[in-house]
């Protein structure tokens, strides 16, 4: 009887904690898609994307890459110019820059360490769309 | 074996009780919502950030390198949590962002 109502309770108790783990884990599911949530990165993300594309930032990329193959070191100081202006402009901390089958650089606005970091993409065609690169920038806050 | 059936019966309450804490109308709800309306503003600002590269490197591209172009541009929409379709058979070709997460759409045309 006695090992009975031992097992019952442990099925109870099995009942319950799974209950709790399932809401725990999946009633928050559809605001854990994202990690940080921080709407100033994400508003700086849109703006640092249309910089790359308005202010010649992904023309100097294009230009490198398309005649050079890859970001020369004025090129890369240009370009870390901009950014750090743009960084300096949205409150962020630092900027990563990744240019596949090319050099990546950073620009550091504030020498405090960062805790929240938002990844965005971009697109750059080379000749005309033959190559395109997914050009992958970080942003620190 | 009643000490330990007792210590379950225990557990087991304090862990409904926990259960009902979460789920009563306490300033959780309130959270969750903001929670919700923030993940929507994310959502929503990732299909303008993937509509804006869309936008800007089609300006680019020749119309021999399209289809090239439209597999890079389902790899940055896939970075994004967004599934492209882009109908080149119209005139002007049309584009139609669906976010994978919350069913968001956006449509555009291609200038």
């Amino acid at each position: 009887m006695h090992k009975a109502q031992a097992m019952l309770a442990d099925g109870v108790l099995a009942l319950f904690i799974a209950a709790f783990l399932s809401y725990s884990l999946f009633a928050a599911w559809p605001q854990s898609t994202h990690p940080t949530k921080n709407l100033a990165l994400e508003r700086a993300g849109y703006d640092v994307v249309n910089a790359f594309y308005k202010d010649d930032i992904h023309q100097i990329i294009r230009r490198g890459l398309e005649v050079k193959g890859y970001l020369s070191a004025d090129e890369i100081k240009f370009l870390q110019i901009k950014l750090y202006n743009y960084g300096r402009l949205l409150n962020l901390k630092r900027i990563d820059v990744e240019i596949p089958a090319s050099t990546s650089f950073s620009v550091e606005i504030e020498k405090s360490t960062p805790t929240q970091k938002e990844q965005f993409s971009l697109l750059i065609p080379l000749k005309g769309g033959e190559e395109n690169r997914i050009v992958k920038v970080s942003l620190w806050k | 074996m009643k000490k330990g059936f007792g210590g379950l019966l225990v557990l087991s309450v304090f862990l409904l009780g926990f259960i009902l804490l979460l789920t009563s109308h306490t300033p959780r709800i309130t959270y969750k919502g903001y929670s919700s309306i923030l993940s929507a503003e994310v959502r929503s600002n990732r299909i303008a950030v993937a509509r804006k590269v869309i936008l800007e490197s089609y300006k680019e591209v020749d119309e021999r390198n399209l289809a090239e172009w439209a597999v890079s541009v389902e790899r940055v929409c896939a970075s994004y949590g967004l599934r492209v379709s882009i109908d080149f058979s119209k005139t002007p070709k049309k584009v139609n962002l669906t976010d994978i997460y919350t069913g968001m759409t956006s449509s555009f045309f291609l200038p």
